[in-house]
């Protein structure tokens, strides 16, 4: 008797538990998993061209001579047929042409072919030598990139961008994706629309070219020069009394921290000027902003 | 046409007849060829060839004479022993030769059965299928309706009463970032899926969703 009351309670606890998990607004989905993996043989001058969509690329060095890479395509539907077809429009390729060597995800649809109603996503794992040039086109989704030592070449729409302990030649160009990079060193260009930008310890030379953004940069470690072009946007940076700065700044809140000091400025000349007499030997911060507001501590 | 027919034939007809022997058709027979021969060849034009041609037959025949003058000679056995085994090491040659473009044949055949399958199957690479069960949030319908029609209602009918001001460069500037942001939405709607978390794209609407508010309002103040 004893466990027939046991087992109706145990249905009526699965019941119960299933209508409160519908009325919170829960659902079960099926979820479809194609993995693909493969190596290429890497020589000295190719190239890796990734074009994605809907992708999340992480792409990291390894100190083999091969670029290697797993890619997991997942398709999402409540139902199970569905998602397998849809699964199916996701395209993977990748070929060589000359010495530059080509990959790709798509969703490919037949004439008459409605959009794919699952929800479809790749992930891409790709292991590359550390000197191993790389350009990456992504719309919609993440790229991470880390410890390189090469040419970075990145333009992207609604994904965004995270760079760890990349050096060499850097050049991002993003809008509705934020950018964030750490222990970035060589030269480094951004050119961001609608895009926050946070970089914590980058050396070198930064280029930065913003629209509509909140820049956020921190500690640097061996800056040349630094050059930031903002538009409508709210600059904050946290470096201390280390460099020189050229100020061109235009409907901008800005206060300046108590050890700024303004050089005495040049005649007819708008750009103020802070350790350019103090501390003549240090990198250049130079700022130009048109409305937003600036913070320098 | 003539005229005196009947007395030309009867004239002819007067005339003696005379046939001459066998033997002078035989004589005139056997000299005509002989006419037409000489006849021709006193036609034909006389060249006297260059130096060079004298030369050439005269080192000829003098190579000629050269030949005949060689004495016989009858080789030993061994010598024909010797030539025999050449040709012997010769047809082996052969043989290898024929054994060599088999061979050739056959690897470019495998190549390009290799090459064939490499097109098909261009990445050597492992591929398999997994299947898992999730359960996830349901997003509240309707959170991102569009709310614009209203606005831009109210826009229109501000620019009806006030064209001018909507005709400034300022607001027709505003307009076209408002127009870009609205197709940008459009962009990440079409995106967002209902079997996943899309948080990242929601937090982006909201940002496009802000910066649209600050452009009516600022569309708004310079018509109203």
């Amino acid at each position: 008797m004893k466990k027939i009351i046991n087992i109706i309670l145990l249905i009526f606890v699965l019941i119960t538990a299933v209508f409160v998990s519908a009325a919170m607004g829960q659902t079960k989905v099926q979820v479809l998993t194609k993995t693909l993996d493969g190596h290429e043989k890497w020589t000295k001058g190719m190239k890796l061209e990734i074009n994605g969509e809907n992708a999340v690329i992480h792409c990291e060095a390894h100190p083999g001579n091969s670029i290697t890479y797993e890619i997991e395509i997942i398709a999402k539907h409540a139902d199970k047929e569905r998602a397998e077809n849809d699964l199916k429009k996701m395209k993977w390729i990748s070929g060589r042409q000359g010495k530059t060597l080509f990959m790709r995800n798509y969703i490919e649809l037949a004439a008459g072919d409605a959009r794919p109603e699952s929800s479809l996503k790749v992930i891409w794992h790709i292991k590359i030598p550390e000197s191993c040039p790389l350009t990456i086109n992504n719309y919609f989704g993440e790229i991470t990139i880390e410890n390189t030592n090469s040419t970075i070449n990145i333009i992207s729409e609604f994904a965004s961008i995270e760079l760890i302990n990349t050096k060499g030649e850097i050049m991002v160009e993003s809008k509705f994706g934020d950018i964030s990079g750490k222990l970035m060193d060589g030269r480094i260009e951004i050119k961001s629309t609608r895009s926050n930008i946070h970089l914590e310890k980058a050396a070198g030379i930064i280029i930065i070219d913003a629209m509509l953004a909140q820049i956020n940069l921190e500690d640097f470690t061996r800056l040349e020069v630094l050059n930031l072009e903002a538009e409508k946007s709210e600059i904050s940076i946290n470096t201390g009394n280390k460099f020189r700065y050229l100020l061109d700044l235009e409907n901008t809140d800005f206060e300046k921290p108590a050890w700024m000091i303004y050089d005495p400025p040049d005649k007819n000349e708008s750009i103020r000027k802070v350790n350019f007499i103090e501390l003549p030997d240090r990198p250049i911060i130079q700022i130009k902003q048109s409305i937003g507001t600036l913070e320098i501590n | 046409m003539e005229k005196n027919r009947k007395i030309l034939d009867e004239a002819l007809q007067q005339l003696r007849t005379y046939a001459p022997d066998e033997q002078v058709w035989d004589m005139v027979q056997s000299r005509l060829p002989e006419v037409s021969l000489a006849t021709g060849l006193s036609e034909l034009k006389s060249i006297d060839p260059p130096e060079i041609v004298w030369d050439a037959i005269a080192n000829d025949l003098d190579k000629q004479g050269k030949i005949n003058q060689l004495k016989q000679f009858t080789p030993e056995d061994e010598v024909w022993k010797n030539i025999d085994e050449a040709l012997s090491a010769e047809e082996a040659k052969a043989r290898r030769l024929i054994i060599f473009r088999w061979s050739s044949w056959v690897a470019a055949a495998g190549l390009a059965i290799l090459m064939t399958y490499f097109l098909l199957f261009p990445n050597q690479q492992k591929s398999t299928i997994s299947y898992s069960q999730e359960i996830i949030e349901t997003e509240r319908p309707g959170l991102w309706q569009n709310e614009d029609t209203a606005i831009f209602d109210l826009l229109n009918t501000l620019c009806a009463a006030n064209p001018i001001a909507c005709k400034q460069p300022e607001f027709i500037a505003k307009k076209e970032e408002l127009d870009y942001l609205n197709e940008k939405t459009s962009e990440i709607l079409g995106r967002m899926n209902a079997y996943d978390h899309n948080k990242d794209l929601q937090i982006l609407l909201t940002k496009i969703e802000l910066e649209k508010n600050e452009i009516v309002k600022q569309m708004l103040s310079k018509v109203m």
